[in-house]
């Protein structure tokens, strides 16, 4: 991992997404430090999975650039940005079904690893080496987002806590710098909750920056370190959990909601 | 270890025996369904584990058999140098067809690739001056390699043994690497995948390739092993019954295109004395397969064994075990 002592590591500009007539993201700047928890709300729709889509190379922007490691990225496929160091979990959860619970966190390792198709079919020493080895770290993070059970077993049959923590695990091994996760409280119960937060606290311990979308304030009040406001695809506020508690926009977007359904 | 060397010596010994006991009719359905594997298994890549429908199988087939056929009946060319060229040219063929696969999907890639199969069948009918159309090419020497020719049944079967062994061991080894957990996790999730660093368009023509080189490779076998090609023997329903094969033997398993291909070329021929009924018990076979094991045969044992492995790390759980290895 690269260090980059407070500076920011990841940074957009005047980002934008449109899709049709609608911004779901519009002129956002963010910065995203090391060693920091950076949680991201908003009202649903404002914006936040699409931020991070476009950010991760899901999509492209339809303006406004993103700076990583002090280098502008060109458009490029999600998987280079993977491999750059950007990683995230999905809102909905995506496991590889039909594989097993140590496979799908094998996966994650792909870009790190670089056996080639001829020394594998020879199953050269040097393939052994690397797989003993991907499989012992697999195992490792594994053990460290606190998975219990059958690491064998296809990840269809797991309940939905231990797929959200598999997935974690699975982004975990590539080293990233930065890591997204997507609501990864959602469904979860309030026993869940408290070890997935304890889960985020260490991972923030571990150097790189972390980012999650969330929406239950408990989660993003007691673990941030610095909290972005989204609505309607615009940033409306920034700042450290009592700042955001107490800014007006927030209260606004959030309770501005509740008095139109009300 | 005792157990898995016991295991591998008492099934080589049967490989090796199988052929005394046998009619040479019987042992011919076996090279026969040897052929029937290789295919099935280059199916399996890119259905198995991508998950994208292929239809152009039978096409890849034939454009293997052909190529094969005339390079050593008119150009002189030795069996493997045919054989190689047939791969290569598979290769080609299947990178050329899954370019397609990197916009198309599901019901569009089977329409556009059932038309590659179809064009393929077509110009082997119709390119007369070089297929020699309907009539096929007759007189393709049998496989020989330096001075040992395979002119009988049982060489062919002990050949073929050989092909099948190194098409399976390259499918498990594979399976197990990072790769073939790159073709999966494609398969399982196009969207994850890529954005857990697997180039999607890579592997799936990665998929595309493998599979139709596998299809090439067969289809050389197969021509050498008849000794005559036919554009009737690569027909798009040929393609079906390959997936027929592979359904009912397990998709992305290793086993499950052998038990396959070997019951589905085997059975109809024992069920030949029940005449036109064969078909239907064929058909009311397929159906209870359909309803009681949808994952085919090796998926039907896999979960069996499975929730025997259940029950027993369930009891085992207190003692934390070492490196994992599920097999
Ligand atoms: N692929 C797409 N095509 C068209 N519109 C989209 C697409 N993805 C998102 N949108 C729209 O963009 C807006 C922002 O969606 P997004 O999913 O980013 O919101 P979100 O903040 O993650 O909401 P939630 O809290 O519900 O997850 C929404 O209005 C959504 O309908
Ligand atoms: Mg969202």
């Amino acid at each position: 991992m690269t260090s980059f002592n407070g500076e920011a590591i990841l940074e957009t500009k005047q980002l934008s997404k449109r899709f049709g007539g609608l911004y779901a993201v519009k002129n956002v700047d963010i910065s995203i430090r090391p060693g920091r928890i950076h949680g991201l709300i908003g009202p649903n729709g404002s914006g936040k999975s699409t931020l991070i889509n476009v950010i991760t190379g899901v999509y492209t922007p339809t303006a406004g650039e993103i700076t990583f490691k002090n280098e502008i990225l060109p458009p490029e496929r999600a998987s280079v940005r993977m491999e750059r160091g950007m990683v995230r979990t999905f809102q909905t959860s995506r496991l590889f079904e039909e594989l097993s619970v140590i496979e799908n966190v094998m996966v994650g390792a792909h870009c790190r690893t670089k056996s080639g198709i001829i020394p594998i079919l020879l199953k050269t020493r040097g393939v052994t080496a690397e797989e003993k080895n991907v499989r012992e770290r697999a195992e490792y993070w594994l053990d460290f987002v606190g998975f219990e059970g059958d690491v064998c077993q296809k990840a269809k049959a797991l309940a939905h806590a231990p797929r959200r923590i598999v997935e974690i695990a699975r982004a975990l091994i590539s080293e990233p710098d930065v890591i997204f996760l997507d609501e990864p409280a959602a469904g979860m119960n309030p026993e869940e909750k408290l070890c997935l937060m304890e889960l985020m606290c260490r991972i923030g311990e571990l150097g790189n920056a972390l980012v999650a979308i969330e929406h239950d304030m408990k989660v993003i009040m007691g673990i941030c370190n610095i909290i972005s406001v989204l609505n309607f695809g615009t940033k409306i506020a920034e700042g450290t959990p009592t700042e955001i508690q107490t800014n007006k926009a927030v209260i606004e977007a959030y309770l501005g909601e509740a008095k139109k359904n009300a | 270890m005792l157990k898995k060397i016991l295991m591998w010596g008492s099934l080589a010994l049967v490989a090796i025996v199988f052929p005394y006991a046998v009619s040479s009719y019987t042992l011919y359905l076996i090279n026969l369904s040897g052929v029937y594997v290789i295919l099935v298994i280059g199916l399996n890549y890119v259905f198995g584990f991508t998950g994208q429908i292929s239809l152009a199988h039978a096409g890849f087939w034939g454009l293997g058999a052909y190529t094969s056929a005339l390079l050593t009946t008119r150009f002189g060319f030795s069996f493997l140098g045919g054989l190689v060229i047939s791969g290569l040219i598979g290769m080609a063929a299947g990178l050329l067809v899954g370019l397609p696969s990197l916009k198309l999907k599901g019901f569009y890639l089977a329409i556009s690739t059932y038309a590659v199969g179809g064009i393929i069948n077509l110009v082997l009918n119709n390119w007369s001056s070089v297929t020699r159309g309907a009539d096929g090419i007759p007189g393709i020497p049998p496989p020989q390699i330096g001075s040992w020719v395979a002119n009988t049944g049982m060489k062919k079967y002990y050949l073929m043994l050989v092909f099948v062994i190194l098409v399976v061991v390259a499918f498990d080894r594979l399976k197990k690497s990072r790769i073939g957990r790159g073709l999966q996790a494609l398969g399982d999730n196009e969207f994850a995948a890529e954005s857990m660093g697997i180039n999607t368009y890579v592997y799936k023509l990665i998929a595309f390739s493998a599979s139709a080189i596998c299809a090439a490779i067969a289809g050389s076998l197969f021509a050498h092993l008849i000794g005559y090609t036919s554009p009737d023997n690569f027909t798009s329903a040929e393609s079906i019954t390959l997936f027929c094969m592979l359904l009912l033997g397990g998709v992305r398993s290793t086993l499950g295109p052998v038990i396959g291909s070997v019951l589905l070329v085997l059975l109809p021929e024992f069920m030949r004395f029940l005449d036109e009924y064969c078909m239907l018990i064929y058909g009311i076979c397929v159906v209870i397969l359909a309803i009681w094991a949808p994952e085919g045969i090796m998926g039907f044992i896999g979960n069996r064994i499975a929730r025997r492995q259940v029950a027993k790390n369930v009891m085992l759980s207190s003692q934390k075990s070492g490196v994992s290895e599920c097999d």
